[in-house]
């Protein structure tokens, strides 16, 4: 079984972010006895192979649904999360294990906003004191002013009060000195977008950074967030789950789903003509296929999530209104779709008897069992071909054999195609069709 | 300095802020209280002479008139200079202790919380095996060792509220510790000792005049349960409110309630002050951090 793999491949641009084939997984947080018990390790796949470049100046919208891995793709730009594999090219520098005073340095260049400002911000902290505190943090390299003194105070407040005034952020003398609990929301948004610039970096990621704000307000930030872009040749990330917002600010779209990009490419194409089905249902052009499923699937953080084991082949094909006999399909889509026909008491029949319950049903890779007693085997191996009957078209085609070994039913699929990314007018698409 | 200073003054700003409220007017009484004592205990000493409290000043047993408000006591003390130098004694206990407690157990819970790991674990253990000692036997135990004394009792009591210490302020960093805005920090390129002082320590500190109140309450009960068993300061202290009331005990039956009344009144009047404003601080302190947060 092979997975997806990656063809674009790094080479020296231009641009001034380039992720290569970045990697991060989670471990999974699970009790001490089922550790044991498990064999080989589990992790989330929060970002499984993910590959893009920004150039200088370009905003890239990075847009998925939530848990899609969005968020974990920007702090391992800022360092704040361990890429487990890939690289992280900096203007043209490999950041990937940057360490001690040469990432803090690099932190100058980068700055990460978070969704929520009002967590961003430290409670004990004053709004001017917090804005001007990454100068305090990198006093070293604004001269030899003593972190201390008069002078480097008072050349700070300067700084500050005039970021304040850049962000919008006015009266900034009667803000000053205001804790952030007396602000609103989109202040305080204003404000941590302050503290971010105050260090003048060059690339900004936004992680949903107007998510939270109302909407008058959020029109407000963004055209904020333009205008601050255009006056100090900012280049940003920018991460949403909106699609409205991402069409409103970004020049590039990418696309995520479960920790891989599916399609990227300049926003206008990609909205005015979707091409990867993932995509096209996001934008809505077709419905998802009964979302309810899959919403009832998004367990809490601690129970072991979908990123743990990632569909084979394509990940979007469980979903896929379009799918194909070769996306990758396997065991365990066949025993999610029996578990859904034999909950359903009108067209199960006695489908129960022979072939239930469905946790008898063993599923490894391209191969679905179930042991049976050996009189029932041969007529479960019929009610089997029965249920397919019922199946997508495209799992059906998938399926190689439903066989019998013993006393053992046992369904096998065909091994499905490489997925590999293709260009497709002027954007790079990871889907089959297009292949 | 600057930084320490605004550490101290950190978690008094909700109480200024809610003053009006039932738990600030709570805080403002119990502090009042206690400012009292203070005065008490620092200008009273000055006021009056330390002869009084020494054996056979007066006759015994006198009781309270213009000349002997309180009385004097069954070996010819005058009860009113004994309740005075006694509330300095209490304070200097529990100053030692109270203070000796925070001075170690902040800074160690902090750390501890902040680094994690084996340091941690081995934080927890020692605190946790002292924490489960009975206090006062403990102290006792301490006392017994290293001898009578004010200083001495201090250290004694302090090692009882250590782990509390350490405990609060464990909890309360382990919890900072994943707050966005620490994250949002190490972003800017905060230093780790940036982030525990300027990030961590002041949103921790503020739960720290809850601990320092309740456990200074309990200072002063602790410190008067040993004088009153006997392990506390030595006989020559000019005031010392457990012993006195100890010795106070074998006249009551006899309808002598002066010796006992007023060092014991002293003792309730204190550690109320102190529930008042620990109690008033807490309800302060944890709406404060849920706003804080929301
Ligand atoms: N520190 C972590 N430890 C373990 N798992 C994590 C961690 N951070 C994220 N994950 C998991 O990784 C996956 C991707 O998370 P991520 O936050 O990147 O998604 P997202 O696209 O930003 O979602 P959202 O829109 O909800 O913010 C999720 O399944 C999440 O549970
Ligand atoms: S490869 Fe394309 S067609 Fe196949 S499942 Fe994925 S998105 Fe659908
Ligand atoms: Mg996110």
């Amino acid at each position: 079984m092979t997975g997806p793999a990656t063809v674009v491949k790094a080479e020296p641009t231009d641009e001034i972010l380039r992720l290569d084939d970045l990697k991060v997984h989670f471990p999974v947080k699970m009790p001490f006895v089922q550790r044991l018990l498990q064999r080989g390790e589990t992790v989330v796949h929060a970002v499984d192979g993910v590959s893009f470049g920004i150039r200088p100046g370009e905003i890239l919208g990075l847009v998925g649904e939530s848990g899609c891995g969005k968020s974990t793709v920007g702090r391992a730009c800022v360092r704040l999360v361990k890429p487990t594999a890939g690289r992280i090219f900096f203007d043209g520098q490999d950041i990937t294990k940057l360490g001690g005073e040469k990432l803090r340095a690099l932190r100058r260049r980068i700055q990460i906003i978070f969704q929520d400002p009002h967590a961003s911000l430290n409670p004990a902290m004053t709004i001017g004191k917090a804005i001007g505190h990454p100068l305090r943090i990198h006093s070293s390299v604004f001269g030899p002013q003593k972190t201390g003194s008069e002078e480097f105070g008072e050349w700070i407040r300067q700084k500050v009060l005039n970021a304040m005034k850049e962000v919008g952020l006015t009266p900034e003398e009667q803000l000053y000195d205001k804790y952030p609990g007396d602000l609103s929301g989109g202040q305080k948004q204003r404000a941590v977008m302050a503290r971010a610039l105050i260090l003048e970096p060059n690339l900004l990621v936004v992680d949903e950074g107007v998510s939270m704000l109302d909407m008058s307000v959020r029109a407000k930030v963004l055209e904020l967030m333009l205008d601050l872009k255009r006056r100090h040749k900012l280049t940003y990330l920018f991460i949403t789950h909106d699609l409205a917002t991402a069409k409103f600010i970004c020049d590039k779209i990418a696309i995520m789903y479960l920790g891989r990009i599916v399609e990227i490419g300049p926003a206008r194409e990609i909205y005015a003509d979707p091409k990867h089905p993932y995509t096209k249902a996001l934008l809505q052009v077709i419905p998802i296929p009964d979302p309810d499923r899959r919403a009832k699937k998004v367990l809490p953080r601690g129970e072991v999530p979908d990123a743990v084991h990632p569909p084979a082949g394509c990940r979007f094909h469980p979903r896929c209104p379009a799918v194909l006999a070769s996306c990758g399909w396997e065991a365990r889509d066949f025993v999610d779709f029996l578990d859904e026909h034999l909950s359903d008491p009108k067209r199960a029949g006695d489908d129960e008897t022979i072939l239930g319950p469905i946790e008898d049903w063993r599923a490894k890779g391209l191969v679905a069992s179930l042991e049976t007693n050996p009189l029932k085997v041969r007529k479960a191996v019929e009610r089997t071909n029965a249920v397919l009957v019922e199946a997508p078209v495209a799992m059906k085609q998938a399926v190689e054999s439903v066989s019998s070994q013993n006393r053992t039913v046992i369904v096998r699929f065909r091994s499905h195609h490489q997925l590999l990314q293709s260009n497709v007018q002027g954007r790079v698409v990871e889907c089959l069709l297009y292949q | 300095m600057a930084l320490l200073r605004r550490l101290l003054f950190r978690p008094f700003r909700p109480l200024v802020r809610e003053r009006r409220t039932l738990p600030g007017i709570l805080s403002w009484i119990g502090l009042g209280t206690l400012i009292s004592f203070v005065l008490i205990g620092i200008f009273g000493p000055l006021l009056i002479s330390v002869d009084q409290t020494k054996p056979l000043a007066y006759p015994i047993l006198l009781s309270p008139s213009l000349q002997h408000v309180m009385g004097t006591d069954g070996i010819g003390r005058d009860v009113f200079a004994r309740v005075i130098w006694g509330t300095r004694t209490s304070l200097e206990i529990m100053a030692i202790g109270a203070l000796l407690a925070l001075v170690v157990g902040f800074p160690l819970g902090l750390l501890s919380g902040f680094v994690g790991g084996k340091l941690d674990r081995l934080f927890v253990l020692v605190m946790d095996s002292v924490y489960a000692f009975p206090g006062l036997l403990l102290a006792a135990l301490i006392a017994a060792v290293i001898g009578k004394g004010i200083f001495n009792i201090g250290i004694a009591i302090t090692v009882i509220y250590i782990p509390l210490y350490f405990r609060v302020t464990r909890n309360q960093t382990l919890s900072t510790r994943e707050e966005l805005y620490v994250e949002a920090a190490r972003a800017l390129g905060a230093r780790s000792r940036t982030i525990m002082l300027s990030y961590i320590a002041y949103n921790v500190v503020i739960v720290i005049p809850v601990i320092f109140s309740l456990s200074a309450a309990d200072t002063i009960l602790t410190a008067a349960g040993l004088s009153y068993l006997g392990l506390g300061l030595e006989i020559d202290v000019p005031g010392d409110w457990g012993r006195d009331l100890s010795d106070a005990q074998r006249f009551l039956g006899s309808g002598i309630w002066w010796t006992s009344l007023f060092p014991g009144l002293m003792i309730i009047l204190l550690t109320v002050g102190l529930s008042f404003l620990g109690e008033g601080l807490n309800d302060l302190v944890n709406p404060l951090l849920k706003k804080e947060r929301a």
